[in-house]
């Protein structure tokens, strides 16, 4: 008998094969914002450009002549976020027009679309969020704490409410890439430095709550070891038992020793968390009990952007071969898969009843 | 092969060493020489950075002129003279022999990426054309000639003789086209008196014009005014291609690639003037295949020519530079009676290739965009959405073929002609 396994892995392009010259393919010339659009920026000589992949439409990239340093697609629509330096513009490609434009008075060194309408802008004091809505200008969020001094900006993320933001931050220290976080409450104006690499939100119904809970997931590979925390942030809603905290150990093989996470994307229909490393390992939990459902190896480049893929409820991302894949719970076989290899039948009829999946009929009977 | 990719896509040469650490892309094998100026030999030579460590990645490209099989070659002496050397250090660049890209360079840059490393090659007026020396049917190796070749290879330094597993060694040609200019009708009379009989036989033979493409018939209008007892008999009208070869001392071959030999309308009776006949001849390769030493414009293997073009002298060219130096005359001969001898003359003319379909674009990059400063105002657009798409996209199809057909086909793997 073939070998069931939990999650399902697709191919979706390789972007060498649509003209992506593979030098440009990286952290700072490539973009992916949702799994719509991946945005390239390719330099020659003095002309820069950008190109537009439809993730729809992926053979016929569009490429436009640019002067910006940085190019984020909406995640939603074709409109596009320009920056160079301090200049911001957004433009609507449909319809050719500018839509908005703005000056900062400090570079912007790392920013994000965070919702269909608002883009976060991350500079070197502090975060404002801009919204699209009328002639609003930028708004700052908090100042920048301490601990991201010297880091490069890697991701900026939200709860679904934007109550609460996140910063994250890595730097080279010992040999070990360090990871941090400054995790920001918009309604207690409170900040709170977090050693972490990559973390994401998620509204998780727990079983028997009336209301879904806030949580928040991060990973870390310290210097004792690799965690996963998922913790419930702010009051619980109204009727909802608390979500009690999980931390559990994320296991890194001897050979990887200077592996650490790079990317997290939770499902909410599934009630599971992927986590990336950066040698291109996945591992699936379960945001309820915190329990590691499945892990291997996926990629033998590193991963260097993720989002999350909508039509499966799972993470895409893209390697630095340019290969954009993406990972999904193989909604067939994980509760089968859970039973069987996990022995845990608790966990699989969990997993079976929250997204309705197949596989746990005889689990009644026992 | 080459199927077609739209109207937009761009032919280019690509070739791999053997070793696949370098690969060299020409947009083209011919380079014409408009007398003006000669087609820049610009391309992308795409490097595996990794393998270098530290050697350098040279281009050179000579113009050897082979007059003697290399096979033969036993004491070291090789049977050739290089007739032109140029040579540019492709990677690391140099700063002094940085140009602004070519189109094409841009172009193959942007899709092979940042080891990509451009050269260019501008061959100096006066520099030989390629031409080939009709080898005869049995003939292996390589014909001799004027032959261009360029080379891409690693190396310590330019002196260094190169390995063949990383060089790429392609065959090019150079090959002239004269331009139709004014020029008068070549034309000459002869006239011939008998020491034992009275009057003479005046020829007088002109060709429709002076530049002849290859393929074109040419009219040769003959008149003949006979003031003689005796009768002409027939016309010999031979075009004959002259090669002068300057090596030491220069030696000249002649040869003739058409012929007519005409009885219509002969004899020419005595006292008969006014006989007026136009002949047309066509010198062609085709006719001509079985002649061993006969001058072709540079063959490329597996790809037919012509006969060689003539070689456009100018005041500056210099014969020993030249190699090969080829000549075209039309002979007009009339056969009088048996010891009466002939009578001749004969008409120089060009032949030369048509204008070529398209003149290179004068070497302009496409990138050529005013710099602006740091103080870029807000209003400035930071994305050109009003392109249609076309101005990036129409150059991005390329097709590329390979050089080396030859090793696809799995013989003569040495072979640096293909």
């Amino acid at each position: 008998m073939s070998q069931l396994l939990p999650i399902r892995f697709q191919e979706h392009l390789q972007l060498q094969n649509v003209g992506i010259n593979a030098a440009n393919i990286g952290f700072s010339t490539l973009t992916m914002e949702s799994d719509k659009y991946i945005c390239v920026r390719e330099k020659v000589g003095d002309t820069a450009q950008v190109i537009i992949i439809d993730m729809n439409d992926s053979s016929n990239p569009i490429r436009r002549p640019i002067s910006a340093d940085s190019a984020i697609m909406n995640p939603a629509s074709k409109v596009i976020a320009l920056k160079a330096g301090k200049t911001l513009q957004i433009f609507n490609i449909e319809m050719k027009s500018k839509m908005k434009s703005h000056t900062m008075t400090e570079d912007v060194i790392f920013w994000k679309w965070i919702s269909v309408n608002t883009v976060a802008l991350v500079t070197e004091a502090c975060v404002y969020h801009w919204s699209m809505e009328g002639d609003s200008q930028p708004q700052k969020m908090f100042d920048r704490h301490t601990n991201l001094a010297g880091c490069q900006i890697i991701n900026y993320r939200t709860d679904a409410a934007q109550k609460w933001l996140l910063v994250v931050g890595i730097s080279a220290q010992q040999n070990r890439v360090v990871g941090a976080m400054q995790l920001y409450s918009v309604d207690r104006k409170i900040s709170q430095p977090i050693e972490g690499h990559a973390a994401a939100f998620c509204q998780f119904k727990m079983e028997g709550n009336p209301q879904p809970s806030t949580l928040f997931s991060f990973a870390v590979r310290g210097a004792q070891g690799g965690k996963l925390h998922i913790i419930e942030v702010g009051q619980p809603p109204q009727g909802n038992q608390p979500f009690t905290k999980k931390a559990v150990d994320v296991f890194f093989p001897p050979e990887a020793q200077n592996d650490f996470p790079v990317a997290m994307q939770m499902s909410q229909k599934h009630g599971v968390a992927f986590l990336i490393t950066k040698y291109g390992y996945i591992h699936l939990y379960d945001i309820e009990t915190g329990t590691c459902i499945y892990m291997n190896r996926i990629s033998g480049d590193t991963i260097f952007v993720t989002a999350p893929h909508e039509a499966t409820s799972g993470i895409i991302g893209v390697n630095r071969k340019g290969q954009v894949l993406s990972v999904s719970v193989e909604e067939d076989n994980i509760v089968q898969y859970v039973t069987n290899n996990l022995q845990n039948p608790d966990l699989a009829l969990k997993i079976a009843s929250r997204a309705n999946l197949p596989g746990a009929e005889d689990l009644f009977v026992r | 092969m080459a199927h077609q990719n739209g109207p937009t896509a761009t032919k280019v040469f690509k070739k791999t060493s053997p070793n696949g650490k370098i690969t060299t892309y020409l947009g083209k094998r011919d380079f014409i020489d408009h007398l003006t100026h000669t087609d820049p030999i610009d391309g992308i030579v795409l490097i595996d950075p990794d393998y270098l460590q530290g050697r350098k990645v040279f281009a050179h490209v000579l113009a050897a002129f082979r007059y003697g099989r290399e096979d033969l070659d036993v004491l070291g002496l090789t049977f050739r003279k290089d007739l032109y050397l140029a040579n540019f250090q492709v990677y690391p660049p140099l700063e002094e022999q940085t140009k602004p890209l070519t189109n094409l360079q841009e172009r193959l840059i942007r899709k092979l990426g940042s080891n990509a490393y451009p050269f260019y090659f501008e061959l100096p007026p006066n520099a030989p054309a390629s031409v080939t020396l009709q080898p005869a049917p049995g003939d292996t190796g390589k014909p001799c000639g004027v032959d261009y070749e360029l080379k891409t290879f690693v190396a310590d330094n330019v002196d260094e003789k190169p390995h063949k597993r990383n060089s790429v060694r392609l065959a090019i040609r150079k090959l002239t086209y004269a331009p139709v200019e004014p020029a008068p009708q070549p034309s000459a009379e002869a006239i011939k008196e008998f020491m034992m009989s009275p009057g003479n036989i005046k020829l007088e033979a002109s060709l429709d014009k002076e530049k002849y493409y290859h393929g074109e018939s040419i009219a040769v209008n003959v008149l003949v005014d006979n003031n003689t007892n005796k009768s002409v008999k027939k016309i010999k009208i031979s075009v004959r291609q002259f090669a002068d070869i300057c090596l030491f001392s220069t030696a000249q071959y002649k040869c003739s690639v058409a012929e007519i030999d005409s009885e219509e309308g002969f004899p020419i009776q005595p006292n008969q003037i006014g006989f007026c006949k136009v002949f047309y001849l066509t010198p062609l390769l085709s006719n001509n295949r079985d002649k061993r030493g006969l001058a072709l414009d540079g063959k490329l293997k597996h790809e037919d020519t012509n006969l060689a073009s003539s070689t456009i002298m100018t005041e500056s060219s210099q014969k020993e530079n030249l190699g090969i130096v080829v000549s075209y005359k039309v002979k007009v001969r009339l056969i009088l009676g048996f010891g009466s001898g002939d009578l001749c003359v004969e008409l120089r003319f060009t032949l030369t290739h048509p204008k070529p379909a398209e003149s290179p674009p004068p070497s302009r990059p496409i990138s050529v965009v005013p710099k602006d400063g740091d103080n870029t105002p807000v209003d400035t657009d930071l994305i050109q959405l009003d392109t249609n798409g076309v101005e990036p996209d129409k150059d991005e199809d390329f097709i590329f073929e390979d050089f080396a057909r030859l090793r696809l086909k799995g013989h003569d793997p040495d072979d640096t002609e293909a």
